[in-house]
């Protein structure tokens, strides 16, 4: 029984893994259509340093993705807060409708934001961009702050007035501080969402400005390109990065002090 | 160091009356527990002294001083809280330190005063823990060091036992105790435990439904109950009902089935209906102890071993069945079906008039 629950596990990570291996894989590989037999290179590598134009691109959607996760976090952040001092039944109205702008098709949902933003006469813009955006990210920082918070013994706030502390002080030195792993990770979440958003992006962006996935996507339709594999894993060992460090802010978060 | 009133506080949540009527006082240094079953408002006194609820009406003074319109940082009232609440993103030491700092305490007299509460409290060397680290009973201590280095006025612990295991629930039962002694702060400590309550007490108050039933010291509230709720909160108490009977200058109470002499209390009617409270210890087995009134013989039904008690149930005239408890080696013999007889002290029989109903 063991032994196939085991290679069950294998099998499901393989699965997983996959595409993401064979990325990695092609990336360095010597053939530029991701045939085999598979060649050691760092051709590609080179190339996307020295020839490929996406830095240009990537650097727009790190840009972008940081403000977005920032924002992201400062407004999320004190929206848990406020929802924590609502009645349980009330807040648990709001944590449902957080929910929605992320299980709307977000195909939908870019349709309707470039709707919004044309009828408001932001059209397509950076503006435009980065509000959409924050729509799609801000649910995961309030969820993920609005756990931590309700997780959290809400005497220690009292025990910190109780202690000469004034409001601002328990904010800024105990609010604050122990929800910052969630912060963090939701900061983080924001910030991969919002890289990945290629459908509001799609429908936001100015015209003629691309970011990463729109610039991917305008080199796929004309061709297959090698150097975007070396771009991709180098954002896939970021993520995983992210995602660790994440996963770490997480699970054990009350040891990060 | 201080003197603490409560006067005539009220408070109601929506139609709901918590508090009614609740005044006391307590000088300095003593240690006065309230006592009372959840939801009686205990908790709600001490949110009040503490300044994170406003009464309706009435008044808190430390000192003579009306401390009503003082949010809850500005009062110098310590309080260890159920949760204890500790900061979970600092250390023991940083924990202990943090009134300090908002009270602005140079450096040097902040280390030398946690240096010394933190002996107070044995928990020296745990300066670098962190919260998760530490026992229930740890984390106890450091609750109480935090509130009691900035020195306050007045302590409030609010059921801090109530999370521990019993025998360290015990063994920091007499830790509070010899603190609060040590350091002679005046202290309110709210609790469910009627244990509790009676062995760390110099007063203590018992409250239901918002009003306080009694306020006495330990002996006295368990041996004098002013009230029926009183008598049958506190330790383990058989009712019964009957009707007063006065004859020969003796009083009597008339259960229908067997007549028992009691002592005579203030406001007693002849033929008044009233409910006679004694408690399970109080009734005696008669073979070792002569008692002169009082006799009663019955059948034992059951006989419980709990330890060092053992829990009898002694059917009385075959009507009434009384709960009895004895210490458990002296009522090894004792077996469901014995006949056995019984004794009462007329001293030992509370008697409290059924109020008519409207």
């Amino acid at each position: 029984m063991k032994v196939v629950l085991k290679t069950w596990l294998l099998i499901t990570y393989m699965f997983l893994f996959a595409p993401i291996f064979m990325v990695v894989l092609m990336s360095l590989n010597l053939s530029a259509y991701g045939t085999f037999p598979f060649v050691f290179t760092t051709k590609w590598y080179y190339i996307l340093f020295t020839e490929s134009n996406l830095f240009p691109a990537t650097w727009l959607s790190i840009k972008l993705s940081v403000s977005v996760a920032f924002t992201a976090a400062f407004i999320g952040t004190l929206t848990a807060v406020g929802m924590v001092r609502l009645p349980r039944k009330v807040a648990a109205l709001y944590t449902g409708m957080t929910i929605v702008p992320i299980v709307v098709p977000w195909l939908v949902l870019g349709i309707a934001m470039l709707l919004v933003v044309t009828f408001l006469g932001l059209g397509r813009s950076f503006t435009a961009l980065f509000l959409g955006n924050l729509v799609v990210t801000l649910p995961y920082v309030v969820l993920i702050v609005y756990n931590r918070l309700i997780d959290t013994d809400p005497a220690i706030e009292d025990a910190a007035r109780n202690l000469g502390a004034g409001p601002n002080r328990v904010f800024f030195e105990i609010t604050v501080p122990v929800a910052a792993p969630a912060i963090l990770s939701g900061a983080l979440m924001s910030l991969m969402v919002c890289f990945n958003s290629f459908v509001i992006q799609y429908f936001l962006s100015p015209f003629g400005v691309r970011t990463l996935p729109l610039e991917i996507f305008n080199l796929i339709k004309v061709g297959y390109r090698p150097d975007m594999n070396a771009l991709a894993s180098i954002l896939v060992i970021v993520s995983f990065a992210a995602v660790i460090s994440l996963g770490k802010l997480g699970s054990s978060a009350d040891k990060l002090f | 160091m201080a003197k603490l009133e409560v006067d005539n506080l009220q408070k109601s949540f929506g139609l709901t009356k918590v508090l009614d009527q609740v005044s006391f006082s307590l000088s300095d240094g003593k240690l006065l527990s309230i006592l009372g079953p959840s939801g009686c408002g205990k908790s709600t006194i001490l949110r009040i002294i503490s300044g994170f609820l406003v009464q309706d009406s009435g008044r808190v003074l430390v000192d003579g001083k009306d401390i009503t319109n003082l949010t809850p940082d500005r009062r110098e009232i310590g309080m260890v809280f159920q949760s204890y609440a500790l900061f979970p993103h600092m250390n023991v030491y940083q924990n202990v330190a943090y009134g300090l700092r908002t009270h602005r305490v140079p450096k040097s007299e902040m280390a030398d005063r946690i240096d010394q509460i933190l002996g107070l409290t044995r928990l020296k060397g745990m300066e670098k823990r962190r919260i998760q680290q530490l026992s229930g009973g740890q984390q106890q201590r450091v609750a109480l060091a935090r509130a009691l280095v900035l020195r306050p006025k007045i302590l409030l612990l609010d059921e801090p036992l109530s999370a521990l295991d019993r025998k360290i629930r015990g063994e920091m039962q007499y830790e509070i105790r010899n603190i609060q002694q040590e350091v002679g702060i005046t202290t309110v400590f709210v609790t469910h435990d009627q244990e509790e309550a009676l062995t760390l007490s110099d007063q203590v108050i018992l409250l239901n439904e918002g009003h306080i039933e009694q306020m006495a010291d330990p002996w006295h509230i368990y041996n004098q109950p002013a009230s029926l709720f009183a008598s049958d909160f506190l330790g383990r108490a058989n009712i019964i009902t009957g009707t007063l009977v006065h004859k020969e200058s003796s009083w009597f109470l008339d259960t229908g089935d067997f007549c028992l002499t009691i002592n005579h209390s203030e406001g007693f009617q002849p033929g008044q209906k009233v409910r006679g409270v004694i408690r399970a210890e109080h009734i005696r087995l008669l073979d070792s102890v002569y008692l002169a009134e009082n006799q009663l013989s019955g059948i034992v039904l059951s006989n419980i071993f709990t330890g060092t008690v053992s829990k009898m149930e002694i059917a009385v005239h075959n009507t009434t069945a009384l709960e009895v408890i004895a210490l458990s080696p002296h009522v090894a013999e004792i077996k469901p079906g014995m006949p056995v007889k019984l004794g009462i002290l007329p001293a030992d029989i509370h008697c409290f008039p059924i109020r008519e109903e409207p």
